[in-house]
């Protein structure tokens, strides 16, 4: 049919033109690869920063896993974990967040945040079930960095934190770690931070931080000193226990204060430096910084003797030892015979209320040696039996000779006097020579003498006494013994008209006899009237009679008494 | 003066009421009766000292006493000892010691008689008396200090008699009782004597 339609139609040719046109189907794809160009640099533009923290090992550390929080928000991701080239350490390379982006200061700090116990405590319990994270310590100082070297452990205080940070040092042989309490008056006010130990200076340094508001404690003439453990102490003056809080029993830890008497002084407001002593009586003391030094040369053992024991003046403590045994062109001679040892002591100016300046020393220096050659001296003497400790003892002696002036090594040297065992040998070896020189020997034998010469004298009075008694009794007993025998003789009279066949004897005899026949005879009557005393006005004919019955009446039967037997 | 002599026997009338009771009849024993048979030849004895015989303190008494149980003892208010029992019992074993079989003179110890012998008889008599038993007894120990024996030494006899009442009354039982004293001094001489 369509080709009866061509014949009768005229055919048109077909006009081909080339077209130009892009499709707009195209605007498609355009539009979605516009969209898809612009999340991609949107996401480019607006990721935070790629940082890098170094740490010392990557335990717990995930890629893709383990956050980076800030006060407990996360604010990033570790993307890698790799190791350094040397080895040293890992380089953790996290993505943090844009809006965290500006606290990524040189001061920030960052550190890996793991369950920890210690004696100070315990912490990160949390990170038991959700694994390790690492803890950004935000700063607003610093310049703007990306590279950071992350803390071994959390930082003890954190940035902020009210308070003073301070230095203290010691050379001394205790340590402290990071962590231990500052004390004052049982109360924990800081801890320490951080140790660096100077290699040059051979001194730990401690950076401490006392919490606000006690930094205000912190003065010019604040001192701390140790307070670790239980702290016993057998000095001169006896034994003395030291202990801080129950923390501090535990673990180590200062405490500080101002020693007694002196004045508080301005507060501390920035970083400064403190040294930490021993105890309260080295920091105490170590307000009195000028002294006047001394020797003095023992000869008497010094057993007992400790560096830092007191000098004393009258009771009253002025200076310390510092030196036993001072090295000198004598130590070589220690064992010949009359070696004195030298002790070196100072005499603190502050401690004679002096000012504790050049001119104090001058004075107390001046005044000293005025003082020895007025017979000031010094001895050893025990200031606790029990632990035998000995101090320096100054004391002024009346009767000691002048001695000159004697330096050694430079130093003024104070005579010395026997120490107090010393010279109570000494005394008991002078009473032990006076008893010997008595001439015991000489005394026996007057004492014998005399004691014959007492002998003679007693039996001459013996004598005498015999001869006065004879005499008086011959003038007083010639009367008293004729008295007596007159009353012998009476009585001789009277006993013989007494005696056995006398007369006298016999009617006595008779007499008596006839009494206790009387009495016999009257004992049935006595016995009637006993039994029945009204029998002698009244008859009784009931009275039964008992009496002894023949073998045919076995029965001792009880008879009326009608036949008298 | 016949009212007088009325109111006077009324008075003597009551007054005999009053009459005391006569006391009734007292009998007194003594155990020796002075029959000693000892001869009053003068031969040389030796010389037994009779000591103080120790009578139990129930017998030293004047009554006579009799015993009517086992545990009771009755004190007869009619019948006395004319003289102490101890002095009659060392009388009458006088009289039978220094009886004419005897070879040995017995004295008794009298503190003041300062007699003094080697030879020794000491008596200590336990019961001494009739019993409701019909029966007279007499026990006790007598023992003998020879020359030869020691002073803490002795030789020691226990004697025990007993008779039987053939009549009632305290005059059968002290003949009873001489008797049995008799019997003690007889064996006292058998053993001395041997």
């Amino acid at each position: 049919m369509s080709s009866d339609g061509t014949e009768s139609m005229t055919t048109q040719d077909a006009v081909v033109a080339s077209s130009k046109r892009i499709s707009r189907i195209w605007l498609i794809p355009l539009v979605a690869m516009s969209i898809g160009l612009w999340m991609v640099y949107y996401q480019w533009a607006n990721q935070g920063p790629l940082i890098q923290i170094e740490f010392a090992s990557a335990t717990g550390i995930e890629a893709d896993n383990t956050k980076i929080k800030t006060k407990d928000v996360e604010i990033g991701v570790v993307k890698s974990v790799s190791l350094k080239p040397d080895l040293s350490g890992v380089l953790v390379t996290a993505r943090i967040q844009p809006a965290a982006a500006h606290l990524l200061q040189t001061d920030s700090n960052f550190w890996l945040v793991t369950p920890r116990v210690s004696l100070s405590g315990v912490s990160g319990l949390s990170t038991l079930l959700s694994g390790p994270y690492i803890t950004m310590e935000p700063s607003n100082s610093g310049e703007e960095t990306t590279e950071f070297v992350a803390l071994e452990n959390p930082p003890v205080t954190p940035t902020g934190t009210p308070g003073l940070q301070i230095t203290l040092n010691s050379d001394d042989e205790f340590a402290f770690k990071e962590g231990d309490p500052i004390i004052y008056k049982g109360l924990q006010v800081g801890e320490f931070e951080d140790i660096y130990f100077n290699l040059e200076e051979r001194v730990v340094y401690y950076n401490a931080f006392i919490e606000a508001p006690y930094h205000k404690l912190i003065t010019e003439n604040t001192k701390f000193w140790n307070a670790s453990g239980v702290r016993f102490e057998l000095a001169a003056n006896g034994i003395e226990v030291q202990m801080g809080s129950l923390e501090t029993i535990l673990t180590n830890g200062v405490t500080f204060g101002i020693p007694d008497g002196m004045p508080a002084g301005r507060q501390i407001t920035q970083r400064a430096y403190f040294d930490i002593y021993k105890d309260y009586e080295s920091a105490s003391n170590e307000r009195y910084k000028l002294g006047v030094n001394f020797v003095v040369m023992i000869n008497d053992t010094i057993r007992g003797l400790t560096v830092g024991a007191p000098v004393e003046y009258r009771g009253l403590e002025i200076g310390k030892v510092l030196e036993i045994n001072l090295p000198g062109p004598d130590n070589n001679r220690l064992l010949d015979e009359g070696y004195a040892i030298p002790i070196l002591i100072t005499i603190q100016p502050s401690r004679v209320q002096q000012p504790d300046n050049r001119q104090g020393v001058e004075f107390v220096r001046a005044q000293t040696l005025r003082w020895i050659e007025q017979g000031l001296r010094a001895s050893l003497k025990i200031g606790n039996i029990l632990t035998g400790g000995l101090y320096v003892d100054l004391q002024h002696y009346e009767d000691v000779e002048a001695l000159p002036l004697e330096t050694f090594l430079g130093y003024d040297v104070i005579p010395t006097t026997s120490g107090e065992f010393a010279q109570i040998t000494q005394k008991v070896s002078g009473v032990l020579d006076t008893i010997n020189s008595i001439p015991f020997n000489d005394i026996a034998n007057n004492t014998n003498e005399l004691l014959s010469s007492l002998n003679e004298t007693a039996a001459a009075f013996e004598q005498t006494a015999q001869t006065l008694e004879n005499l008086l009794s011959d003038v007083k007993d010639q009367q008293t013994s004729e008295n007596i025998n007159q009353t012998i003789l009476s009585l001789n009279t009277l006993l013989k008209d007494y005696s056995a066949g006398s007369k006298s004897h016999e009617e006595l005899i008779d007499t008596m006899t006839q009494f206790q026949s009387t009495l016999q005879q009257m004992t049935p009557l006595l016995q009637q009237l006993n039994q029945t005393p009204n029998s002698l006005i009244f008859a009784d004919g009931t009275q039964p009679l008992v009496e002894p019955k023949a073998k045919a009446n076995t029965s001792p039967d009880t008879t009326q008494d009608n036949n008298n037997d | 003066m016949i009212k007088m002599t009325g109111l006077f026997v009324i008075g003597l009338i009551c007054t005999s009421a009053c009459t005391t009771q006569p006391v009734k009849n007292v009998e007194y024993f003594i155990l020796s009766n002075g029959n000693a048979s000892s001869s009053p030849t003068q031969q040389q004895k030796p010389i037994v000292v009779v000591n103080q015989i120790i009578l139990p303190s129930y017998l030293d008494t004047s009554n006579l006493a009799m015993q009517l149980s086992d545990h009771q003892i009755y004190y007869s208010k009619q019948h006395f000892w004319a003289e102490p029992l101890k002095t009659g019992m060392t009388n009458a074993l006088l009289e039978d010691l220094n009886g004419s079989n005897s070879n040995n003179v017995y004295l008794a110890k009298i503190d003041d008689a300062k007699v003094e012998s080697p030879h020794q008889l000491g008596l200590h008599i336990r019961q001494f008396m009739p019993t409701y038993q019909s029966t007279v007894i007499l026990n006790g120990q007598y023992w003998l200090v020879g020359p030869a024996s020691d002073k803490n030494q002795a030789e020691v006899y226990s004697f025990a008699y007993e008779v039987e009442l053939e009549e009632d009354g305290y005059r059968h039982s002290v003949s009873k009782m001489r008797a049995l004293l008799r019997r003690l001094s007889t064996d006292i001489l058998n053993k001395v004597e041997k």
